[in-house]
C-alpha cells in the first residue's frame, strides 16, 4: 500500500541553490517562527552571516534577498517563499572561487579587523553596488548606516568599498 | 642594519581570504557531534535569597537535558584569578545580587526550547536591602553584600603584595613648590560597554578523563584557562582551551576573573554530560555581562607656570559591581598615568574597590589607565586654564622620554622604571603640528570659529601606559625539514593583526620566505602557557618569545648539524634556508640533518620586563549648537610611536579604533534605574554607538622612532594599539570646553548635559 504524507515545504533560492525545506514545528521543520539568519547557518551551513544584536540594528546578518540588503535576523524565513537570496558565501565566482572585486578590494585595503561585522559590511555594499556601481562616498556611508563596527573600519571598509567602484570605472 | 623583507611591508592578513568569502569560523559556527544549547535564567531582584527552586517542571519538558541551580555548584568554587581579593563571588549562589544575577542554567536540544524552559522554573524570593551606589555601599548601615568583604570593600591585593598604595617623593613641598593647585572631586559613571559585535559565546564539553574543553570566544586562552582552573579548583593542564576566531575583545574576551560565561557553559556540561554551547544574548550582554568600571575619585595636581606639574594625588573608589575579579589590577595599571600624565615625582594613590549590587565592571580596553587619564585631564584643564598655559605645551613639557623615569607599582622593588621607549614629547610636538593647533587653539574658552548658533573648539589628550613587556610570554617554533616552521602560540587574534605579525618576525629572523611560516591554531594543549594577546603587549612581549624561539632553533640546527655532519655547531649557520659553513660556506639542506619525518623546536621564553611604555596623543574639534546641546565631533588626529611598523594597515585600522572613546564622551551611557539598577539600555536601540554614517574628517601620525636604529624591541617594533582610544574622550570635553567655555564633566556630554551647563553659566553671568 502506498502512503501519502501531505507536507507544507517552502522553496528558497541561495546563492544560486534551490533547497526544499519542510515547515511546521518538529525538530527539523522551519517554524513560523524562525529567522532567516538561523535558517541559513544552522540547516543550510552558510555561517558567514553572523548573529549580532538579533534585532536588526548592528546589520553582522545582512545578506541580499531580491537585490536588497536585509536583516536575516527579523526576517522570518517563511516571508522568504521563493525568494533569491545571496549570502557571503555566494560572491565569489562559483567555478574558479576567484573573489569579486568588492571581496578583493577588503583583501587589499584590509578592510576588516576582528571580522565579525565584516560579512554585513561586505552585503550591504554589495547590495548598493548592485544597484549603483559608483556611489560617491556619502551614499556608501548611508549605505553602511545599518552596520556597527567595533574594531574600527569605520575609514578602510569604505576605502575597501571606494577602491571597488574605481576598478568598477576601469571596465 | 639588513634591510627588512617583511616588517613594515603591506601583506595581506593571514585571514583575510576566510574572512571575505564568509568562511573565517568563529565559535559559535562550531557544532559539536551531541551538541546542546545553553540559556540563563536572570534574578529580576536587585538583592535576594532564594529561598525556594524548583526546575521539575522544565527539567520534564522534552528536549531539556539538565536545569543547573546554585545546589550542584561545588562548595569552594568562586570566580578568581588568583589575584584578587578574597573568593567571594560565586557562578550561583543561594543569593542573588543583581538584577541580571544568574539564578538557573537551563539545557535543551535549541536555545527556544531552552527559553521556554526557563519560564517553567518556580523561584521563590526573599528580597533583601541593596547598596545600589558606592556611597550606599559605603555608608555605616550598609546591607552586607559578602560576608568575605566586611563593609563592601575588597582590600587592593596583587601575588604577594598585600596593599597597592603607594606614596613616594615629598607631596607637602611639591604642593608648596606649585603655582597652582587643584583639587577635584570627580567620578565617571557612564558604564561603558565593551560591547564586541561578536558576544561571548563558549562551547564547553568534559571527556572521560576529566579533561574540561572549551572552544572559546578569547583572546588570551591560557590565561582563561588558567582563571578557569583558578576558579574550578582545577590544575591549569586539565583546562583546554582552543580559540577559534574571536569577534572583537578589547579586553572583555580576557576572561581575566569575569570566567561566569566559561562557568556557566562547564557546569551545563557537566549536569547534561554533553557539550554544551552558551551564546550570551544581545541582552545579557548589555544587561548581565560587564561593564567599564565606575567610580568616584579625587584628583590633586601642582602646577607651576611654566607648565611643570610638582605634585599628583589621586584617591579613587571604584564600583566593582558584584565581582572583585580584576579592579585591582586595573586600577594598579591605571596608576601609571601619574607619572605619564605629570614629569613630579612626588606622587600618591589610594585606591579601594567597592562591591555593590550592580553587574560586575571588568576589563576593558585602556585597562584602569584610561579611567585615570580622564579624571587626570580635567584637572590639567583646570590648572591650564588658571595659568593660562597652552595645554600641548603641559603634556610636552610634562612628557616621559627615554631614559625618564616613571612609576610602576607591579614592578614591586623596582617600582621606578627606566623608559626605554621613545621621547613623548616629540610625539606631543609633531601631532600637534599636523593638527595646526597653534593656529587653531585660539585661548582656553574661545572657540575656534562661530557660525550663528554653533561653536567649534578643538581640544588635545595625552595617554600612556606600560604593559607592553609587563607579564610572561611563550612561544615555540618547530621546524621541519622543508624548511617550514609551526609558530605556536597562544596570542589569539581578535582583529589587530598579532598572528601577522608573528609571522613577519619569524620569516624574517630565521631568513624563510613568508609562506614557509605557518602560525598553528591558539590552543592552550599546542602551546605554551602565555598571558595573550592584550595591553598592546604582543608585538613586544609576544614579538621577543617569536624572535628568542628562532634564536634557539637555530642553535639547535647547528648542534643537529654537528651531530649527523661532524662539524662543530660553532661553525654552521643557517642562512636562506641551508645549513652553511661560517669557515668554507660549504651548504647543505636540511634533509641531510633531518631525516623526515623529524623536526626541532626552539623555543622562547619572556619573563615579562617592564621599561617600556607607550602613548597616544589625540587633537579633536567638535561642534557644539547651543540651541540644542549638539555636540558633532568635526576633526580628529592621532599621534603615535611605533618604534618600527610592522603591519601598515593594520596599523591604520588600530589607530583608527578610536571611536569608542569619543563616544564614550558623546553618545555612549548604560542607563542604570536609580531604584534597583536594572539596565535600561539592554539592547543597540537604546545603547547608542557610531555606525558608518557619521564618520569625522581624521588624519594621523606615525614616528618610527626605532626604524633602521639599535632598540630592544624586535626590529623596533613597539605596539601601539591598546591606548588608541584612551585620549579621546578627554580631548572632546576640553574642545566642549573651548566652543562654549562650559565645563562639563559627566560622561556623555548629551545634549541635555550640554544645554544644563550652558544655561548654569548665562544665569552666572
Amino acid at each position: 500500500m502506498v502512503k501519502e504524507q501531505l507536507r507544507p515545504i517552502i522553496t528558497l533560492n541561495v546563492n544560486g541553490r534551490e533547497y526544499e525545506l519542510p515547515v511546521g514545528e518538529g525538530v527539523n521543520e522551519i517554524s513560523p517562527s524562525e529567522t532567516l539568519v538561523h535558517t541559513l547557518r544552522d540547516r543550510l551551513g552558510l555561517t558567514g552571516a553572523k548573529l549580532g544584536c538579533g534585532q536588526g540594528v548592528c546589520g553582522c546578518c545582512t545578506v541580499i534577498m531580491e537585490g536588497k540588503a536585509i536583516a536575516s535576523c527579523v526576517t522570518l524565513t517563511l516571508d522568504c517563499e521563493g525568494a533569491r537570496i545571496t549570502t557571503i558565501e555566494g560572491l565569489a565566482d562559483t567555478a574558479t572561487g576567484e573573489l569579486n572585486n568588492l571581496q578583493q578590494a577588503f583583501v587589499d585595503k584590509c578592510g576588516f579587523q576582528c571580522g565579525y561585522c565584516t560579512s554585513g559590511i561586505i552585503m550591504a555594499a554589495q547590495a548598493l553596488l548592485d544597484e549603483n556601481p559608483f556611489p560617491a562616498e556619502a551614499e556608501v556611508r548611508e549605505a553602511l548606516a545599518g552596520n556597527y563596527c567595533r574594531c574600527g573600519t569605520h575609514y578602510t571598509a569604505v576605502d575597501a568599498v571606494m577602491t571597488c567602484v574605481e576598478k568598477n570605472r576601469e571596465v | 642594519m639588513a634591510e627588512l623583507k617583511y616588517v613594515g611591508k603591506e601583506i595581506p592578513r593571514l585571514i583575510a581570504q576566510d574572512m571575505v568569502r564568509g568562511k573565517a569560523i568563529f565559535t559559535g559556527d562550531i557544532k559539536v557531534a551531541n551538541m546542546a544549547y545553553g540559556r540563563v535564567l536572570r534574578s529580576p531582584h536587585p538583592h535576594a535569597e532564594i529561598v525556594r527552586i524548583d526546575a521539575s517542571a522544565a527539567e520534564a519538558m522534552p528536549g531539556v537535558h539538565a536545569v543547573v541551580t546554585y545546589k550542584d555548584v561545588p562548595a569552594d568554587c568562586f570566580l578568581t584569578n588568583g589575584m584578587s581579593p578574597a573568593r567571594h563571588a560565586k557562578p550561583l549562589d543561594k543569593k542573588v545580587r543583581y538584577i541580571g544575577d544568574a539564578v538557573a542554567l537551563v539545557v535543551a536540544d535549541s536555545e527556544d526550547i531552552a527559553d521556554e524552559a526557563i519560564e517553567k522554573v518556580d523561584v521563590e524570593y526573599k528580597v533583601l536591602p541593596a547598596a545600589l551606589t558606592i556611597d550606599e555601599a559605603l555608608a555605616e548601615d550598609a546591607p552586607q553584600i559578602y560576608e568575605q568583604l566586611p563593609g563592601n570593600v575588597a582590600p587592593l591585593t596583587f601575588f604577594l603584595v598585600d596593599n597597592l598604595d603607594y606614596e613616594t617623593g615629598d607631596l607637602e613641598k611639591g604642593f608648596a613648590d606649585a603655582d597652582i593647585i587643584i583639587d577635584l572631586d570627580t567620578e565617571l559613571t557612564s558604564g561603558q560597554n565593551p560591547l564586541t559585535a561578536e558576544a561571548p559565546t563558549i562551547i564547553a564539553s568534559w571527556d572521560g578523563e576529566g579533561v574540561l574543553h572549551f572552544y572559546a570566544s578569547c583572546a588570551a586562552p591560557s590565561y582563561t584557562a588558567f582563571n578557569v582552573a583558578n576558579s574550578l579548583n582545577m590544575p591549569y593542564e586539565r583546562i583546554h582551551v582552543e580559540a577559534p576566531c574571536c569577534g572583537g575583545s578589547f579586553g572583555s574576551k580576557l576572561f581575566m576573573g569575569n570566567v561566569y560565561p566559561l562557568l556557566f557553559a562547564a557546569l551545563m556540561a557537566k549536569k547534561a554530560d554533553r557539550p554544551v554551547l552558551y551564546a550570551m544574548t544581545k541582552e545579557e550582554h548589555l544587561a548581565a555581562n560587564q561593564t567599564r568600571m565606575s567610580m568616584k575619585a579625587n584628583i590633586k595636581l601642582g602646577v607651576k607656570k611654566d607648565g611643570t606639574s610638582t605634585a599628583i594625588a589621586l584617591r579613587q573608589w571604584c564600583e566593582a559591581g558584584v565581582a572583585a575579579t580584576c579592579q585591582e589590577n586595573m586600577m594598579s595599571v591605571g596608576g601609571i598615568s601619574l607619572t605619564m600624565l605629570s614629569r613630579s615625582r612626588n606622587i600618591r594613590y589610594k585606591g579601594d574597590v567597592v562591591i555593590t549590587n550592580r553587574v560586575p565592571s571588568g576589563t576593558f580596553r585602556g585597562y584602569g589607565y584610561m579611567e585615570t587619564t580622564a579624571i587626570i585631564t580635567r584637572a590639567i584643564c583646570r590648572a591650564c586654564r588658571e595659568l593660562d598655559i597652552d595645554p600641548v605645551r603641559y603634556f610636552e613639557v610634562n612628557a616621559l622620554k627615554q631614559g625618564g623615569q616613571y612609576y610602576n607599582s607591579l614592578a614591586v622593588g623596582r617600582e621606578w622604571q627606566v623608559s626605554v621607549s621613545p621621547d613623548w614629547d616629540v610625539l606631543v610636538r609633531e601631532t600637534a603640528k599636523k593638527f595646526r593647533w597653534d593656529e587653531r587653539f585660539k585661548g582656553w574658552g574661545v572657540p575656534t570659529k562661530i557660525d550663528g548658533h554653533k561653536r567649534r573648539g578643538v581640544g588635545c589628550a595625552l595617554c600612556g601606559q606600560s604593559d607592553l613587556g609587563g607579564m610572561a610570554a611563550n612561544t615555540n617554533i618547530m621546524i621541519n625539514n622543508g624548511c617550514g616552521v609551526i609558530v605556536q602560540t597562544t596570542m589569539n587574534e581578535h582583529g589587530t593583526g598579532v598572528r601577522d605579525t608573528y609571522r613577519k618576525l619569524v620569516a624574517e629572523e630565521l631568513d624563510i620566505p613568508l609562506e614557509k611560516v605557518t602560525i598553528a591554531k591558539a590552543d592552550t594543549q599546542g602551546a605554551p602557557s602565555d598571558f595573550g594577546s592584550m595591553a598592546a603587549r604582543s608585538t613586544y612581549a609576544g614579538g621577543m618569545t617569536a624572535i628568542l624561539a628562532c634564536r634557539d632553533l637555530k642553535e639547535k640546527l647547528c648542534k643537529q648539524a654537528e651531530k649527523r655532519l661532524n662539524v662543530p655547531a660553532d661553525d654552521w649557520e643557517f642562512v636562506g634556508g641551508k645549513m652553511r659553513r661560517k669557515s668554507n660556506g660549504e651548504e647543505h639542506i636540511l634533509p641531510e640533518i633531518l631525516i623526515a619525518p623529524n623536526s626541532l623546536t626552539g623555543t622562547g621564553h619572556w619573563d615579562g620586563v617592564e621599561n617600556a611604555n607607550v602613548c597616544n596623543m589625540q587633537f579633536v574639534e567638535v561642534e557644539v549648537d547651543i540651541e540644542t546641546g549638539v555636540v558633532s565631533l568635526i576633526d580628529q588626529m592621532s599621534g603615535v610611536d611605533a618604534g618600527k611598523v610592522v603591519n601598515p594597515l593594520g596599523l591604520k585600522n588600530q589607530v583608527e579604533s578610536f571611536y569608542p572613546g569619543i563616544d564614550m564622551a558623546l553618545m555612549e551611557e548604560t542607563v542604570w534605574d536609580s531604584n534597583d539598577n536594572r539596565i535600561l539600555t539592554a539592547n543597540m536601540v537604546d545603547y547608542k554607538t557610531r555606525t558608518f554614517n557619521d564618520v569625522a574628517h581624521h588624519d594621523m601620525v606615525v614616528l618610527e622612532s626605532f626604524k633602521d636604529k639599535e632598540s630592544v624591541f624586535p626590529f623596533g617594533a613597539m605596539g601601539i594599539a591598546e591606548p588608541c582610544m584612551t585620549p579621546s574622550g578627554p580631548a572632546v570635553q576640553m574642545a566642549l570646553y573651548n566652543a562654549t567655555g562650559v565645563e562639563v564633566l559627566e560622561y556623555p556630554f548629551t545634549p541635555q548635559r550640554v544645554l544644563a551647563a550652558l544655561k548654569k553659566k548665562e544665569e552666572c553671568k
